[in-house]
């Protein structure tokens, strides 16, 4: 909502500040989006006049003027084509700032000639793009008259960021109505001559249902030619741009009064006007020459022809005022709010109109806005008016709520007695029907409880005034909190962590075994379903940084990933690219490999209290690669992905460096006991013996570490693998791997004897399980 | 035979190798030694002087040993500080440590704010990203065409499911499930169809939300003006409250800091900072929730992470949040070590 000062005095008798009441706007709670003040941009700026232009005597291009600036006569220096003796300029004396660039003028001396000021182009003065040439005012105005008053725009225009309830507010006397109840001065009356009518209008209207009053009147012999420069000076200031003197009036009053009309040329209309629900799929020609096919529902207002308007929305091109008009029909109606959202919605209309009819309108608005109409047309446009046509009565809802002190004060925790509450409602329009309940003036849509009674109170006693006071003690509820620990843990393994979207390409989605619901309405076809896994999003990432030519780097994300059904859980996502290290004098580079990601994986594994061994390995998915990826599962239940990507994937992000990656799902994680044994330290000698077997090339460690395992569970602490080999010097199908053992007897220092027949047990378990051969070493 | 004890010391200090040392013990207490030899004699001397001279020549052979082990360790030493010098390394030469990574500004964000409040007793709940329109809207008092919906511009799939459109949802699912009183925060990701310099698609939330019997506007105001000062680190940071308007909220508060336009400080200057929405919860919402709003009352306030963090952390552009460039990250992250808080 926007509108000028000047105007805003219309309807407003103060002597407050524009300081004063942009401050009392917004503690009203109507949010001052822009305050343009054109006379503090323009500070210091005036009218001047070119009183000699000659030329330069050391430059061809450049003029030396004498220019009256209204206090003095000053020489100035100037390069523009366009300046000429006798001429009115915007002048820029010395002290004063060039908005555009901030540039602060001073004087100057221009090849060895003394410069006092600037002339200014339009672009200079930030109202145009022509920097050659100066402004020609062409002016009547004296010299030394502010620039901003002599080009006419020394009204501030305000713009406020209304609350969708606050539809009183949506007209320049709804927001002085405000204002002069919070006590920053008073409402100006409303000032109508109705006019009776000298006629019968020869239109006669007929409502419906959603349209319960519609009002109108036929003025005839109107001159329908440019409206004069006060209106079309608030027009334009307010960004509307003026058409002519009848379209014009209808616009400013709805901006003025909040009651949008509309007029119609009565030589376009045949028959009775009468308003009704659009026939489905009926052809509609609007006034922004768009052409739009309705919907049942949609309230038009026609004539025995067709459609005229799409009512409380949009005026019809075929019915439109133009200079030709003579006769002029005026509209004034109240509509459904509900079924104008519903259209406005549907057609993607937005008016100035819609606007305010969704928000809703003062009922009481219909009689004094089509009088005020009346009253502007005939004065600006001349011309006799009808008497009043009329169909349907004011719809008279008036809301009566109560309030009572112990809600004020348990609501608020102030203490504001009845009587202060009642003085303050009664200032904003509300009746007291009794004590303490109060009767909603008939432009308030908004007041429907207790506690919007206490907002109005509270509004114009300023938040300010309510204590501010602690909440009371609960203890503290913190818990532990599993995914601020990963992220810990993975920033202090290198990872950093990402935040990406949750939308990725179909495309991506698909070649990742996405099913993951599509958007309707997503903000382009890259972004239209939601992922089922976040790899695309960090190879998009990985690839940025690698056409940067970063050549390692390690990236993580926590986040929802979403189903086929809509429902989602928390996946954690690591992805590292390129090296596990770069060479460097003490050792070669190389670069990263399953066992790296492993790594990670099993660290973050081990952090949540989960050991490798517990879980059941399996095949990961088809964008790792086949041979060099997995999965870990818990009773079936997937648990984890890990390996290299498959060089598919990459290539479709057209990454050349290899990538390795894990995915955790931590919503499938059972809970963790997290009951603590009791500490036991074990005195005796802690004993380590070394192994190598050969086995078949099939038998996994895992299967090797398993036999090894369950020879004595409680005196094997921990098998550390630390060579595999498969190759020449072995029988062909054949691998060997050697491990150390770590045995902590709990009971007694374990013998030679001892040792040599744990040993014997391992030798032979491997052998008969797994037919392991010890290698002698 | 007189053993001259000072001279002897003094020619053990000059020796400079543990070879010439050796020499010297080996000619006086070797097997054919000087005091070896004195020694072997005794056999022949009477008891009494077997006894005198014995004892002077025990003495003086533990003396010197005593002395030739000191000189060893002496020169042992030497030795070792010979060699470790002769190790010498050019420790200019760089190493290359792993790098540490760091945390998100948003999760980091997120967890500093968490842990604000769970320190005032609130409880952190999460909801769906995919939320029913009865639970983004209907419940929370914005029926269909109402007009606040065009401010919110929503992602749709099919069957009535929605991308939220903020973090309020949880309030309903919360009263839904749980009794008051409550104290709950809902951090998460929410959507909105609308992307430029200043807007993301999908940016981040915290809902706070509090249902008690005596819960008032004043609790709101003073949980609010001392989180906005506790997060800012300034202990009279302005914090101005001005009416606004939300569905799910009556009466409605928008909140703003202070702050200077021109420098971009926050606590300074004369402007102010819009920088959430808050509010006591309205009746209906509470009955949505099977909350009896007679007995119960409270409020509800909302935040963008994004914004909290652009401000605290001075990160220009929103949409730099999601691109993952390591260079963003590495210098906007916060290292596991130290977190916002510190």
């Amino acid at each position: 909502m926007k509108f000028t000062l000047s105007w805003l005095f219309d309807h407003l008798e103060t002597s407050s500040s524009l300081k004063d009441i942009i401050t009392k706007l917004t503690e009203l709670g109507h949010e001052v989006k822009r305050v343009d003040d054109s006379s503090v941009i323009f500070q210091g700026f005036v009218v001047g006049q070119v009183l000699k232009v000659e030329l330069h005597p050391q430059a061809d291009r450049l003029k030396l003027c004498q220019v009256d600036s209204g206090k003095n006569t000053l020489q100035v220096v100037c390069g523009a084509p366009n300046v000429y003796q006798g001429m009115k300029i915007a002048f820029a004396p010395v002290g004063v700032t060039i908005p555009q660039t901030g540039q602060v003028i001073k004087k100057s001396v221009i090849r060895n000639v003394e410069s006092q000021g600037m002339m200014c182009s339009v672009k200079e003065l930030g109202l145009g793009d022509d920097h050659e040439n100066i402004l020609d005012l062409q002016t009547e105005k004296e010299s030394g008259t502010s620039l901003a008053q002599a080009l006419e725009i020394d009204d501030p225009v305000i713009e406020l960021a209304l609350t969708p309830n606050r539809a009183d507010c949506f007209s320049v006397r709804g927001i002085a109505r405000d204002l002069a109840a919070s006590g920053l001065g008073t409402l100006k009356p409303l000032l109508i001559s109705p006019l009776k009518g000298d006629f019968i209008s020869p239109i006669q209207v007929k409502n419906m249902e959603d349209c319960p009053v519609f009002y109108g009147r036929l003025i005839k012999n109107v001159k329908n030619s440019l409206s004069p420069i006060w209106l079309q000076k608030r027009l334009k200031a307010i960004g509307l741009r003026p058409l002519s003197a009848l379209v014009d009036i209808t616009n400013y009053l709805t901006y003025d009064l909040g009651h949008p009309l509309h007029v119609f040329d009565v030589s376009k209309i045949k028959g009775d006007i009468y308003v009704r629900s659009a026939k489905q799929g009926e052809q509609f020609k609007a006034l922004n020459e768009k052409t739009y096919e309705l919907k049942e529902k949609d309230i038009v207002i026609a004539d025995e022809k067709g459609i005229l308007a799409l009512g409380g929305i949009l005026g019809g091109i075929e019915s439109a005022c133009d200079e030709s008009t003579t006769d002029v029909f005026i509209e004034c109606a109240f509509f459904n709010s509900i079924q104008i959202a519903k259209t406005g919605q549907s057609h993607q209309i937005l008016s100035d109109a819609r606007t305010r009819f969704e928000r809703g309108i003062d009922p009481e608005s219909i009689v004094y806005g089509l009088h005020k109409t009346t009253e502007i047309i005939v004065q600006i446009c001349g011309g006799e008016a009808s008497e009043i046509v009329q169909a349907g009565t004011l719809p008279l809802k008036r809301t009566i709520v109560s309030l009572t002190e112990n809600k004020l004060k348990r609501l608020t925790g102030a203490a504001i007695s009845l009587a202060e509450a009642t003085g303050i409602l009664k200032r904003l329009g509300f009746e007291e029907k009794e004590e303490g309940a109060f009767i909603s003036p008939s432009f308030r849509y908004d007041i429907h409880i207790e506690e919007d009674l206490i907002e109005e109170v509270l509004r114009l006693k300023g938040y300010h005034t309510i204590p501010n006071i602690p909440l009371p003690f609960v203890p503290s509820s913190k818990a532990k909190d599993v995914k601020s620990a990963l992220r810990q843990l993975l920033a202090a393994r290198g990872f950093y962590e990402t935040v990406t979207w949750s939308f990725i390409s179909e495309k991506e989605s698909q070649l990742f075994e996405g099913k993951g619901p599509k958007l309707s309405n997503p903000i382009s076809q890259d972004h239209s379903t939601m992922r089922s896994c976040l790899f695309p999003s960090l190879l998009k990432s990985i690839k940025r940084n690698e056409t940067r030519s970063v050549n390692q780097g390690a990236f993580f994300e926590i986040s929802p990933f979403y189903k086929s059904d809509f429902s989602q859980e928390n996946v954690l996502s690591g992805l590292k690219y390129g090296y596990f290290s770069l060479k460097d004098w003490q050792q070669k580079g190389r670069l990263l490999n399953v066992f790296d990601i492993k790594t990670d994986l099993i660290m973050v594994l081990n952090h949540l209290g989960f050991q490798e061994e517990s879980f059941q390995i399996d095949l990961a998915l088809s964008y790792y690669h086949p041979g060099r990826s997995g999965a870990f599962k818990l009773k079936d239940k997937l648990i984890a992905f890990f390996g290299e990507l498959h060089p598919c994937t990459l290539n479709h992000f057209d990454i050349m460096n290899p990538v390795v990656g894990f995915e955790l799902f931590l919503d499938c994680l059972p809970a963790i006991k997290s009951k603590k044994k009791s500490l036991e330290l074990s005195p005796y000698q802690v004993v380590e013996r070394d192994f190598a077997f050969l086995l078949e090339k099939n038998i996994t460690a895992r299967q090797l570490l398993n036999v090894v395992r369950k020879v004595d569970k409680k005196l094997i602490t921990e098998i550390r693998i630390f060579d595999v080999y498969q190759g020449d010097k072995l029988p062909l199908g054949k691998k060997s791997i050697a491990f150390q053992v770590k045995l902590e007897p709990k009971l007694s220092t374990l013998t030679e004897a001892d040792i040599q027949s744990l040993s014997q047990k391992i030798i032979e378990s491997v052998q008969k399980e797994i037919k392991g051969e010890l290698r002698s070493t | 035979m007189v053993i001259d004890l000072n001279t002897w010391e003094s020619k053990f200090t000059k020796t400079q190798t543990k070879e010439e040392l050796e020499e010297i013990r080996i000619y006086l207490l070797g097997k054919n030694g000087l005091i070896t030899r004195q020694l072997k004699t005794l056999g022949s001397l009477t008891v009494e002087e077997r006894k005198r001279k014995g004892q002077t020549l025990n003495h003086l052979r533990d003396h010197l040993q005593h002395l030739i082990e000191q000189q060893k360790e002496v020169l042992e030493k030497k030795e070792q500080d010979n060699r470790l010098i002769e190790e010498k390394v050019d420790i200019a030469l760089p190493v290359y440590p792993q790098k540490i990574g760091g945390i998100h500004p948003i999760s980091s964000v997120i967890e500093e704010i968490c842990f604000y409040f769970e320190n005032l007793g609130f409880f952190v709940k999460e909801g769906p990203d995919i939320e029913d329109e009865e639970y983004n809207f209907e419940a929370l008092n914005i029926p269909p065409h109402h007009p606040a919906r065009q401010s919110h511009d929503t992602f749709f799939f099919s069957d009535k499911k929605l991308l939220r459109t903020h973090t309020s949802p949880v309030q309903i699912r919360t009263m839904r499930s749980q009794k008051p009183p409550l104290r709950i925060l809902a951090p998460g990701r929410v959507y909105r169809c609308d992307h430029d310099a200043t807007h993301s698609p999908m940016f981040h939330q915290i809902e706070g939300f509090v249902v008690e019997k005596e819960i008032h506007m004043g609790h709101l105001k003073a949980t609010i003006i001392n989180f906005c000062r506790s997060f800012f680190k300034l202990s009279d940071l302005r914090v101005r409250f001005r009416p606004s308007f939300f569905p799910f909220t009556e009466p409605s508060a928008e909140v703003d800091i202070a702050w200077d336009k021109a420098t971009g400080k926050i606590g300074k200057g004369f402007d102010f900072l819009e920088v959430l929405g808050c509010g006591m919860v309205h009746p209906q919402v509470l009955r949505n929730g099977g909350i009896d709003s007679s007995e119960y009352q409270g409020f509800a306030f909302g935040l963008g992470i994004e914004r909290f963090a652009m401000l605290k952390l001075a990160i220009p552009d929103i949409r730099s949040f999601y691109e993952g460039d390591i260079r963003w990250l590495k210098h906007f992250n916060i290292s596991p070590f130290s977190s916002l808080k510190g």
